[in-house]
């Protein structure tokens, strides 16, 4: 979305009181420039908008962590094609395999420690039989 | 019904029960239960009239208790179909089936054989009558012993597998605290043996040899649930530590329920006091049910999460 057209749609959206979910990620991520003070006060008196932005800053997190690109990297310096971001937060999950290991193994699934025994500690805890039919085709990632 | 059917590997899996309903099945169940009893009891409490204490406990308890084990062994059985021979964790769930199994038989002769329920078929032959106390005290005898053993042996079997995929971390001091703890109870129980055993007395036969059992099993019992929470700590907030979490929550209302009915049975306090250890039982194994109708679920959750990737 070009400048112009941007600055229309926060316009409207701060006519009807509520900051667009682009100017939420930019406030997010620390590139709202001048707006962030209007959003801050916003943010200071709307519930709904807090849980939005609790949303965006929960999705950006799991953004960031797939796709570690540098950009993405450091909140705040990051350079952002907005179209970019907004098109990885329509899209579907971003990682099946680590939400699926995350639901089975829990925190073991994020710590560090069990990086590398992690489909171990699920084929061992869950059968192999269930893990059989996870079995990765022609190199591909698989799915735990 | 095949018994041994379900003890048989490498077939097809069937299609399971429906574990997220059977789950909410039996929390529901059981809190009704726990909710109605808390309501007889403040009412026998208030006017003194234990009929309606007895009713929900003999006549509802009972029965459901028989059904929440039911639960518990063939939710086993089919967790076992989901491991293949040699794999590590299909001897603690072959040990868990067993112990499903074993109390399973020994709450249907304690509560159901045992009991002078108007559903006994016992009270349809004239001489049944006189069979219905052996019934109450073999149930008494085989879930106070062989199950809580097969239970230790499974437990323990699976702690070693967690153990081997170094998901157990060495106790804190909290955990040190209470394990020293059970060590202690476990040796006061010792000493007692040793203690009865230089006073001859005329009814030392094999029951009460057996009835001694339950003390030290319970106490390897708590120590397990204990290396149990370590053993899940990693795990905490998935699926697969939900069964073990059960477990051990399970064991540990076991123990609480058999520290009260050990109260009771010294008289030491007066039994208007010891009805929290009534409410114990029922939590305690509808805990006992879900153990493995969670892991279930964990698997099916697996399987139908590959489904979805692949018709991506």
């Amino acid at each position: 979305m070009s400048g112009w057209k941007q600055w229309a749609v926060d316009c409207v959206a701060a006519l009807f009181g509520h900051p667009s979910d682009t100017a939420l990620l930019k406030y997010l991520v620390g590139a709202a420039g001048r707006r962030a003070r209007s959003v801050e006060r916003h943010l200071a008196c709307c519930p709904r908008c807090r849980r939005k932005l609790e949303s965006f800053r929960l999705t950006l997190a799991q953004v960031e962590r797939i796709w570690a690109e540098p950009e993405t990297q450091m909140p705040g310096t990051l350079m952002i094609d907005w179209r970019q971001i907004e098109g990885r937060l329509a899209a579907p999950p971003a990682d099946p395999p680590f939400e699926l290991q995350k639901r089975l193994l829990g925190n073991a699934a994020s710590d560090p420690r069990y990086a590398d025994s992690r489909f171990e500690v699920l084929r061992v805890l869950l059968g192999g039989r269930a893990l059989l039919m996870n079995a990765p085709a022609h190199g591909e990632k698989p799915l735990i | 019904m095949n018994f041994f059917g379900p003890f048989r590997s490498g077939g097809a899996i069937p299609a399971g029960i429906p574990e997220q309903a059977a789950a909410a099945g039996l929390i529901a169940s059981c809190i009704v239960f726990e909710i109605v009893a808390m309501v007889a009891i403040l009412l026998w409490l208030w006017n003194g009239d234990p009929r309606l204490v007895d009713f929900w406990f003999r006549q509802v308890g009972g029965p459901l208790l028989v059904g929440y084990a039911v639960i518990e062994w063939a939710a086993a059985a089919r967790v076992l179909q989901w491991f293949q021979p040699g794999e590590p964790m299909r001897r603690p769930w072959l040990l868990l089936t067993a112990a499903g199994a074993t109390h399973m038989t020994s709450l249907l002769f304690r509560h159901w054989l045992g009991q002078p329920l108007a559903s006994n078929p016992l009270l349809l032959w004239p001489e049944g009558r006189d069979w219905i106390p052996l019934c109450a005290e073999f149930g008494r005898r085989l879930g106070g012993t062989l199950y809580l053993a097969l239970l230790a042996a499974g437990l323990g079997f699976a702690l070693r597998v967690h153990g081997r995929l170094k998901l157990l971390s060495p106790p804190g001091r909290k955990g040190w605290a209470v394990l020293v703890t059970a060590a202690a109870l476990y040796a006061y129980t010792l000493i007692s043996l040793v203690y009865w055993l230089q006073h001859p007395r005329p009814n030392r036969n094999a029951l009460w040899w057996m009835g001694w059992l339950t003390d030290p099993l319970l106490a390897a019992l708590l120590v397990l649930a204990l290396l149990l929470v370590r053993s899940t700590e990693p795990l905490s907030g998935g699926l697969l530590a939900r069964p073990w979490r059960a477990y051990q929550m399970a064991l540990l209302l076991t123990c609480a329920g058999s520290f009260f009915a050990g109260l009771a049975d010294s008289g030491v306090v007066s039994s208007s006091w010891l009805w929290p250890g009534w409410l114990a039982w029922h939590p305690a194994s509808a805990l006992f049910a879900l153990a493995p109708v969670w892991q279930l679920e964990a698997c099916r959750v697996s399987v139908r999460a590959f489904g979805e990737a692949q018709a991506r």
